[in-house]
């Protein structure tokens, strides 16, 4: 019986429908109708993560004042009563919605809310918005920095919009590094520094002014996207496409990893500085993904002369991750909202009004970035700020953060790091997992 | 109204709370489960077979089912043979046995995570096994990373395991009418014998029974496969639970979908083949 059920309803069926990028799309009772929403006007659901907050009101502010019979319906999921779990308010609410094909028009891919963004994205759970841009779009793409805004692309189609994104750039002072004897150079590589770090790992013991330069706590999971390599490509359907690459970096860090340990805020004078610090091209605002970068005023104070330095991946190139991003749920009613919203996010007006503390890193669009020097950096030498941007331009890739492939390479080379089992073994039973995972 | 009649309708009136619970709480939404199981992500409509070509192409998947039915080939008769030996020694009265059959039942209370923890300090590299290996001069092994975990796993399926099947086989002992034995004894029969002719097909409904539930259980064994190896497992222990339960992290519901459902009918199947071997083959088996 459930044989010729299964064969009837396979006659019955066909190719599901593919997202359309115009028009309304999706099937099945929408939340709006749920909602009792009049949706002739058109709608749009956001959920906002508790983390997200100072990113998406401001913009669903500016939105609905640009689109004013627009239906705008936003919760905050999440709230400091959830500690350090208010992520999982919003993963759960929105994964629930997603399993019922129901959700929000505008999801958050951050990779704590989907950990396999790539898997994610092969299931069909985000709409395609490659109309925003190129011909009858209305984003241009010499606006932005593309190398960046590419990394939401994946097999032939935009799925993520990155607003924001982080780099490895270090900022600080000439004389700082002369005094230390820390060659580092204009530019170096993620080997290189972290060979440099160990060699003056003994000396940034017992001297005091190391603590301004080798602070922060160095076990960054995302080191592979920085280092400009990923530990699965997807598309090519390949594990560990560059192991050169992996075993030079891992070879490198092992030395630092020995040494340092997760700092003790409560006794680091200088934490505060790192974290609150006006840094004028911090990375993500997050310490533990600061390589090395310092707070420039004081730099300035002291009469010292900024020195950027771009912590280049290994064959020379330079990699962003994904900071702020933002996506549509396929099979949304409410598709030409929604991407009127992201596009009104990007939108030069939107973005020249916000400013840094709103992003997570630097602005994807050009015209922003040199804003952001007008106004929170008018006292410095503009050179400074025309050195930052050679090396900012000069990004040439951009990787979304695969939190599982990540999380297992982080648990896997532990072992090595720490010195209890060789590379070789470890990199086998990396390669063993990620084979695993990719073949699910 | 005939009494019959009466009877099935009052019947059906104090089941209708249970059967509506059932309903709810399974039926629904299992069907819904199968429904999905046709439907493309985030509601986009009807496609046909195409999950099901998916999920068995997948290797993953492959895999998985491979290894599940290993696990079950390997792990019911080790906790059937187990079980049933600790229940035969312990049937024998002998001195003690009491406090056995005490011991026997203590790893079923034991919290179920705590367990496959210990386990994993005893094979670690640095575990008291391989202290164990070392002081006889052997070279260490290193069982949670290689095929060894494995046969970690099925030690650790039977330990936690054979507990319950002892109590069951020795109520299944307890009932068996002493005065058979004893009749076969006075006809010649020896002890082998009388366990093969005797005890074991008046024992078989019972055993049967417990085949069953160590069937059921075999496929529900994830919770100890996790703590030791975790989501992405040695490819040796990666069972068909760890393919849904990261089907459900990445949000690849059609996926879980179709693999539960596979799940089901190969579960299904293998009882329904087991019933009707046994209808075939009588009471002794």
């Amino acid at each position: 019986m459930l044989a010729l059920a299964l064969i009837f309803l396979a006659a019955c069926g066909g190719k599901g429908e593919e997202p359309s990028t115009a028009g309304s799309g999706g099937t099945g009772p929408g939340l709006m109708d749920s909602l009792g929403i009049d949706t002739d006007k058109g709608g749009l659901v956001i959920y906002i993560p508790y983390w997200q907050e100072r990113l998406l009101t401001p913009l669903i502010a500016r939105y609905k004042a640009r689109n004013p019979r627009v239906e705008v319906v936003s919760e905050v999921l999440g709230g400091e009563s959830d500690g350090g779990y208010a992520w999982q308010v919003y993963k759960d609410r929105v994964a629930s919605e997603l399993m019922a094909g129901t959700g929000p028009d505008i999801l958050v891919p951050d990779g704590l809310y989907f950990p396999s963004i790539y898997k994610s994205m092969d299931s069909g759970l985000f709409a395609d918005l490659s109309g925003l841009f190129g011909e009858g779009g209305s984003l241009d793409d010499v606006d932005f920095y593309m190398s960046v805004m590419d990394a939401g692309v994946y097999k032939g189609k935009r799925y993520v919009i990155p607003l924001s994104y982080s780099l490895p750039l270090l900022l600080t002072g000439e004389s700082l590094l002369s005094a230390m004897d820390f060659d580092i150079g204009k530019d170096t590589d993620f080997a290189a520094l972290f060979g440099e770090i160990d060699r003056c790992t003994e000396r940034a013991k017992t001297d005091p002014a190391f603590d301004r330069m080798l602070t922060g706590y160095f076990q960054d999971y995302q080191l592979p996207l920085y280092a400009g390599f990923s530990l699965v490509d997807f598309e090519r359907r390949e594990v560990l496409p560059d192991e050169e690459a992996l075993r030079t970096m891992c070879e490198a860090y092992r030395g630092y990893h020995g040494e340092n340990t997760m700092l003790d805020y409560s006794t680091n004078d200088h934490f505060d500085l790192l974290y609150t610090g006006q840094s004028l091209f911090s990375s993500m605002a997050n310490p533990d993904a600061n390589y090395l970068v310092l707070n420039v005023e004081p730099i300035l104070k002291q009469g010292d002369v900024p020195v950027f330095t771009a912590v280049r991946t290994l064959d020379g190139g330079l990699a962003a991750v994904v900071g702020d991003a933002l996506a549509v749920r396929a099979g949304s009613p409410n598709l030409e909202n929604a991407m009127d919203f992201i596009a009104c996010a990007l939108s030069e007006e939107v973005q020249a009004q916000m400013g840094r503390p709103y992003l997570m890193g630097l602005p994807v669009r050009r015209a922003t970035l040199e804003g952001w020097f007008d106004r929170y950096a008018s006292d410095i030498d503009p050179q400074i700020f025309r050195d930052a941007l050679v090396v900012i331009n000069s990004v040439d890739r951009c990787i979304l953060t695969d939190s599982i492939s990540l999380g297992m390479y982080y648990e896997t080379m532990e072992s090595y790091y720490k010195g209890e089992r060789s590379y070789e073994e470890c990199e086998a039973q990396l390669r063993q997992r990620l084979t695993l995972y990719l073949s699910e | 109204m005939t009494l019959r009649r009466r009877e099935t309708l009052t019947g059906l009136a104090y089941a209708a709370l249970p059967l509506a619970g059932f309903a709810a709480f399974f039926a629904a939404p299992f069907g819904v489960m199968i429904l999905m199981t046709f439907t493309g992500g985030a509601g986009r409509g009807y496609v046909g077979l195409r999950n099901y070509a998916d999920v068995l192409d997948s290797p993953a998947f492959r895999m998985a089912a491979g290894n599940t039915f290993r696990f079950i080939a390997v792990g019911v008769p080790s906790v059937m043979a187990a079980a049933l030996l600790i229940s035969l020694l312990l049937n024998r009265g002998l001195r003690w046995s009491g406090f056995f059959r005490s011991a026997c039942v203590l790893p079923l209370v034991v919290p179920v995570a705590s367990v496959p923890l210990f386990f994993r300090s005893l094979f670690e590299r640095g575990g008291a096994v391989n202290h164990g290996l070392s002081f006889l001069g052997l070279p260490n092994l290193d069982f949670l990373r290689s095929g060894g975990v494995f046969f970690v796993l099925i030690l650790l399926y039977v330990w936690k395991n054979v507990g319950y099947n002892v109590i069951l086989i020795t109520a299944g002992l307890q009932s068996i009418p002493g005065e058979c034995l004893d009749a076969a004894r006075v006809d010649g029969a020896g002890p082998w014998r009388r366990l093969f002719f005797v005890t074991l097909p008046l024992l078989s409904p019972t055993l049967f029974f417990t085949v069953v539930i160590s069937l059921i259980n075999a496929f529900k064994s994830f919770r100890e496969a996790y703590v030791l190896g975790g989501d992405y497992p040695h490819e040796s222990i990666y069972m068909l639970q760890h393919y849904l339960n990261n089907s459900f992290g990445s949000l690849s519901y059609q996926r879980l979908s179709v693999a539960a459902l596979l799940t089901f009918a190969a579960v299904s199947l293998l009882l329904l083949a087991l019933f009707l071997w046994r209808k075939r083959a009588g009471e002794w088996w």
